[in-house]
């Protein structure tokens, strides 16, 4: 057994292909396997954050199939230094730029809290719900939000530093 | 303790989410459980937001409790259900609201706050808060 059970390196790796094919809350389901898994080595808030990361963009990725033929890919990686979920799934570069356009928004902002907030209470009337999740991520569970795109597909990266966590 | 009213998230044939709205004695008490993952909970909840808009108006109530405890998951999805019901709670009295939520929670320490509205004056002055440890 490793001296500190955060010195656990943990891989997962699922891909789901066709998306026409998923008939459940494939989101809810990864979310909350992952959960259970990673606080059987990792303390509570670390699998709850990787919950949260594994649903909101998973559940971004379900909203917006593109493709019913097209395959998501989901990559979580952890250890001492850090969690890390990446989702893959095919996207416009509409799509992509829309989602790029956000973490910018994210990332240049000096409060994201704020601009969460005000999003939220922007948005709440007309129920509208893009960009709630990744704005959740970053001012609620402090996670880094990165976004690529490559041959017609997104990947979206959500990493949560652990050094130093207790 | 009275029942007034209750709500609930329906997934896959079995009942993932509760809230259940009681009376006893002038206190309001407000719970939530379970996990809200469903894609519209809004559509779920329809009902439990109606009888609350018919039955809270007008009832004499002292003091409120809202607890969180037993919700062990709310994804964004359900941040403007929590916000409706929460203002028809905030709006059926003058009175002080404890608000019960874990301790170490990222999505209860960080975003109910926003979801409680605690940005409003009158809403943060009669809000206070009790953090629960996890079992």
């Amino acid at each position: 057994m490793s001296e500190s059970p955060t010195a656990t390196r943990l891989g997962v790796t699922v891909t789901v292909g066709p998306l026409g094919d998923v008939r459940g809350n494939i989101a809810t389901l990864l979310g909350q396997s992952l959960h259970e898994l990673l606080t059987m080595f990792y303390p509570p808030a670390v699998g709850k954050k990787a919950n949260v990361a594994v649903t909101e963009l998973i559940q971004n990725v379900i909203q917006n199939v593109l493709d019913a033929d097209s395959e998501l890919g989901l990559d979580l990686r952890v250890d001492q230094d850090a969690l890390i979920v990446r989702v893959r799934n095919k996207a416009t570069t509409a799509q992509y730029e829309a989602v790029h356009a956000r973490i910018d928004a994210l990332a240049a902002s000096v409060a994201p809290k704020d601009l969460f907030t005000a999003t939220l209470r922007s948005r709440r009337a007309d129920r509208l719900k893009g960009g709630l999740g990744l704005m959740r991520l970053v001012a609620e569970n402090r996670f880094r939000l990165a976004v690529s795109y490559e041959q017609e597909h997104m990947t979206m990266q959500a990493t949560f530093p652990l050094r130093g966590m207790p | 303790m009275n029942v007034l009213t209750y709500g609930e998230i329906m997934e896959g044939g079995a009942s993932v989410f509760h809230c259940v709205v009681r009376e006893d004695a002038g206190s309001l008490f407000v719970t939530f459980s379970g996990v809200v993952r469903v894609d519209n909970p809004a559509r779920h909840l329809a009902e439990l937001l109606a009888e609350m808009r018919l039955l809270l108006p007008g009832r004499v109530i002292d003091r409120t409790v809202v607890d969180f405890t037993e919700l062990e998951f709310c994804n964004s999805n359900g941040f403007y259900i929590i916000m409706d019901i929460i203002e028809l709670v905030y709006a059926a009295a003058t009175g002080p609201v404890l608000v019960r939520r874990l301790e170490e929670d990222d999505w209860q320490q960080e975003t109910l706050p926003i979801l409680l509205n605690l940005d409003e004056a009158a809403v943060a002055a009669r809000t206070s808060f009790e953090d629960v440890g996890e079992i």
